[in-house]
């Protein structure tokens, strides 16, 4: 397969608006706030990334970072993680998982499946501006896909905060 | 010697001796003496017989040379002649013969020979003269005196007597014939005192001796006892009558001795029987007497005599002491007793009481007879007592005994039972027997009763009595259902005792049977009660395990659901506040509070979501140095430190079996305290130790900050328990929650000790594993 094109957009799923609101207030701080898309369960997650749907007719491309809450409606976190890892096409996308939750077996999780990075959001709005604008400038700044090294040592930072 | 006795008796195939070239005047000497003479040379060749001899014995010279002389010597006597020979020629002294030689007219001459050594001039042995006088006449005066000895002798023979004479000085002894009768030697065996006493036994030899030295000449004769050697090997007894005598200057003895051997032994078996009575009196404890009717004498023996305080065990009394002794209430008895028995032959015995000086009350049982003259008169009472108190008491106990069996088959509400295996008798008893309508006691055969055990039980029943007999265990237990008279089964529990006899063999089985229906009831419900309490335990374990999911999913709902507002808050406080900046002051520090507020609530949150995975979480144990940890744990803390002066002092730790990252959350928190309670000291002394046993180690973390008071010391580890106001340290009131769930979970203790002030000690353990 030839290496997918992108499209320089980030795909922020996530159901609740008020967290919409202080991530895209947060990669506003960081002149990334037009460059997302943000839909509101798994179900619009996916048919974003297979460009069905509502999503039918957007601009072709991988988005440069998938910030993929966990806990939404209709498909889950865990279900798009799992079908994008799954689909040739679609693994080669980032996905940093956003979520409030600690757990041990959502971190174990989300990196079984292959997801990339694993955010807590910090409680404090600075120290999430502050994360949400790191993700932006890693992934959606750069119009290539991180070597594996570089993704190898972002996946460590995620770990580390929680 | 040798060469004597062949010169002598002569041998085929030598030369004829010639006779001796003798000096003239010596040969006219000895040719013209009146004695019969004859020469012989060193080497004990006879070598000359003078004119006499040869006129005696009307024989040629050449005849009696050599040995030829023997011819002419009785038979009997030729051994005799070689054997004194013997010893004269071997020891060249002087000595005499007799000897019987034929005269020239076929008649026996007694000789007597004196031979005599002869030597030359220079003193060497040449050879023997013997000069030898016809004696017949003198000796058949001798025979005629020796006639009545023999007399004597046999006289002595006949009554198994011998007797002896004895020169000590000499060790010369003589013995008359009678010896050898006794001991089977003949007397010229016995000539020799010493070898006389050899024949004494070893034990006896020093006595004898001593008491022949004691024995003085003139004094009336003593009578030894000692112990011969037969001939045949065994001992037997002489009893000796010595007595001594001097003559010519030397003590000689004269002993007349008989065989008392079979005296002895009669006085042993005597001796023995009467210490055998004796023993056998005082065994029984009893008395023997023998009542003299005519002179009211009553000779009595027997240690109970002692015992009755009426003197030594063998004693002489009068019929009325001993009748004293009896007890005052069996007196008459008694009385009539010997009165009847005076009347009658037979033996009679009575058992009555007698009481010792000392008060106390014996029951003997007594047996006599009646002993009479000719006339049928009553002589005497010959009888015994035996003092028969411990059988009475053992009677007692017996009685007492079966009593205590009969209540004791009451008190146990059961069925006692005897079954002898002999006759197949069956004997039982009890008052179970009563309760289940089988009346007083049920005898009969062990299948009648196997007919009342409850079918499913029968075999088992039947296999365990026949393995109990056949086996080598005494007892054995069954359990098994009884039907009563009504058809109803009871509960019985069997125990049986066998009885074997010497062999092994099962004689007797006793056995008792107890009503377990109660217990069985009880049991059955013990039974129920805890299959009931499993269910409920079960129940329980359901309803924890689904409190436990429940709180799990709170948790984990926690976690999210209200992180997410408590983030909201934040999160738009803090865009608010940054529309705030021209605001006053006040409303830029209520926006302030806002924002630490939701700052703390949410580090509480996330705390209290630490302890309840510290709760949850699946424990990793390994092995964990506990040195290396607290190394890193400070390392982690530098940060908190910030450079304020602090002594660590850290002793040796364990490496224990652990979690390592919840022991790690332990130590963090008990270190992290530490350096926050110890804010105000400078330095600031942390002291981390251990201690411990085989069993397990204690662990210290000491300071020397704030401290506490000890009656809050309950309160420490309870979740947001703070004891100090949150302007003096920072802190959620979770860390110690954490580390007492952690300690708790690797199985050990956990406290603290202090005083305000003076710092804090936090003291935890862990078991300590074998591979420690």
């Amino acid at each position: 397969m030839s290496p997918a094109r992108k499209s320089g957009r980030i795909l922020l799923a996530e159901d609740d608006p008020r967290d919409v609101e202080l991530t895209l207030q947060a990669l506003s701080r960081h002149d990334l706030g037009s460059k997302v898309d943000v839909v509101s369960d798994g179900e619009q997650a996916l048919d974003y990334l297979y460009r069905r749907g509502t999503w039918e007719r957007r601009s072709a491309g991988h988005p440069a970072v998938v910030l993929l809450d966990l806990k939404m409606p209709k498909v889950d976190g865990l279900e798009v993680l799992r079908q994008v890892k799954r689909d040739e096409a679609l693994q080669i996308i980032p996905v940093v998982v956003l979520t409030s939750s600690r757990e041990e077996r959502d971190v174990t999780a989300s990196y079984d499946l292959g997801g990339n990075a694993y955010v807590v959001k910090p409680i404090h709005f600075n120290e999430f501006v502050d994360a949400v604008a790191e993700l932006g400038a890693f992934w959606g700044l750069l119009n290539e896909a991180p070597p594996d090294g570089y993704r190898a040592a972002m996946a460590a930072p995620g770990r580390l905060r929680s | 010697m040798k060469a004597r006795r062949q010169s002598r008796t002569g041998k085929r195939g030598r030369p004829a001796p010639r006779p001796a070239r003798l000096p003239a005047d010596f040969r006219l000497l000895i040719d013209n003496s009146p004695l019969l003479i004859w020469l012989s040379d060193s080497s004990n060749h006879c070598i000359y017989f003078n004119q006499r001899w040869l006129e005696f014995t009307g024989r040629s010279l050449a005849a009696e040379l050599g040995d030829g002389w023997l011819e002419g010597v009785h038979p009997d006597d030729r051994d005799a002649v070689r054997l004194e020979d013997l010893r004269g020629f071997d020891s060249r002294i002087e000595f005499r013969l007799e000897y019987r030689l034929r005269h020239h007219d076929g008649t026996w001459r007694w000789i007597l020979d004196q031979c005599t050594p002869r030597y030359d001039k220079r003193g060497r042995f040449v050879g023997y003269l013997g000069s030898c006088t016809d004696v017949t006449e003198l000796r058949d005066a001798a025979a005629n005196a020796t006639r009545w000895q023999r007399r004597y002798e046999g006289a002595l023979q006949a009554s198994g007597w011998a007797s002896y004479e004895l020169d000590r000085a000499a060790h010369r002894m003589m013995w008359s014939a009678g010896i050898e009768n006794l001991i089977g030697y003949a007397p010229q065996w016995l000539t020799d005192a010493a070898g006389w006493t050899n024949h004494v036994h070893p034990d006896d030899r020093d006595e004898l001796r001593r008491q022949l030295d004691a024995l003085l000449p003139g004094e009336a004769s003593s009578t030894l006892r000692y112990r011969v050697r037969h001939r045949d090997g065994g001992y037997l007894w002489l009893e000796d009558r010595v007595s001594c005598a001097v003559e010519d200057g030397a003590r000689r003895f004269v002993g007349f001795v008989s065989d008392v051997t079979e005296r002895v032994r009669t006085e042993e078996t005597l001796r023995r029987s009467e210490e055998r009575f004796r023993l056998a009196t005082d065994v029984v404890n009893g008395i023997v007497y023998a009542h003299d009717l005519d002179t009211d004498r009553v000779e009595c023996s027997g240690r109970l005599l002692e015992e009755l305080g009426i003197g030594q065990r063998d004693q002489v009394l009068d019929g009325a002491t001993w009748l004293r002794t009896v007890h005052p209430d069996d007196r008459a008895r008694v009385r009539a007793v010997v009165a009847r028995g005076r009347g009658m032959a037979a033996t009679l015995d009575a058992t009555f009481r007698l009481v010792t000086r000392a008060g106390a009350v014996l029951h003997v049982y007594g047996r006599m007879q009646v002993i009479r003259d000719a006339s049928e008169e009553p002589r005497r009472v010959i009888g015994f007592l035996v003092d028969v108190s411990g059988i009475r008491l053992a009677e007692e106990a017996l009685r007492m005994s079966e009593e205590r069996f009969r209540l004791a088959a009451e008190a146990v509400d059961g069925i006692v039972y005897e079954i002898d295996l002999r006759s197949g008798a069956v004997a039982r008893t009890g008052r179970l027997l009563q309760r289940l309508g089988y009346g007083d006691s049920l005898a009969g055969t062990g299948q009648a009763w196997l007919e009342l055990v409850h079918p499913d039980d029968r075999e088992l029943s039947a296999r365990r009595y026949a393995s109990l007999l056949a086996g080598t265990s005494d007892t054995a237990q069954t359990e098994y259902r009884l039907r009563d008279a009504h058809g109803n089964y009871h509960h019985v529990l069997d125990r049986l005792l066998v009885m074997r006899n010497e062999a092994g063999a099962p004689e007797r089985v006793i056995g008792c049977s107890l009503d377990i229906s109660a217990l069985k009831e009880a049991q059955q419900q013990v039974l129920d009660l805890n299959a009931e309490l499993e269910q409920r335990v079960a129940d329980r374990t359901a309803a924890l395990r689904a409190a436990n999911q429940e709180l799990e999913a709170f948790t984990y709902s926690v976690s999210h659901d209200l992180r997410a507002p408590l983030r909201h808050v934040a999160g738009f406080a803090d865009l608010l506040r940054s529309h705030l900046a021209g605001a006053d002051a006040t409303a830029q520090r209520y926006m302030e509070t806002i924002i630490q507020a939701t700052a703390r609530m949410a580090e509480m949150i996330d705390k209290l979501l630490a302890l309840s995975r510290v709760g949850r979480g699946e424990m990793h144990p390994a092995h964990v140095d506990l040195s290396e940890l607290v190394s890193e744990v400070r390392e982690e803390l530098q940060p908190v430190v910030d450079g304020r002066p602090i002594d660590w002092r850290i002793g040796p730790l364990p490496t224990v079996r652990g979690d390592r990252a919840l022991l790690r959350g332990a130590l963090q928190n008990l270190l992290d305290n530490a350096v926050k309670f110890s804010a105000g000291r400078a330095p600031a002394v942390i002291e981390v130790s251990a201690a411990g046993d085989a069993r397990e180690h204690e662990i210290v973390v000491r300071d020397n900050g704030a401290g506490f008071d000890m009656k809050y010391a309950g309160k420490l580890f309870g979740v947001f328990q703070r004891l100090h106001a949150p302007g003096e340290f920072e802190g959620t009131g979770i860390g110690l929650a954490s580390v007492r769930r952690i300690i708790s979970r690797h199985g050990g203790r956990v406290w603290a000790e202090g005083r305000p002030g003076a710092g804090a000690e936090f003291h935890f353990t862990l078991p300590a594993t074998r591979e420690d």
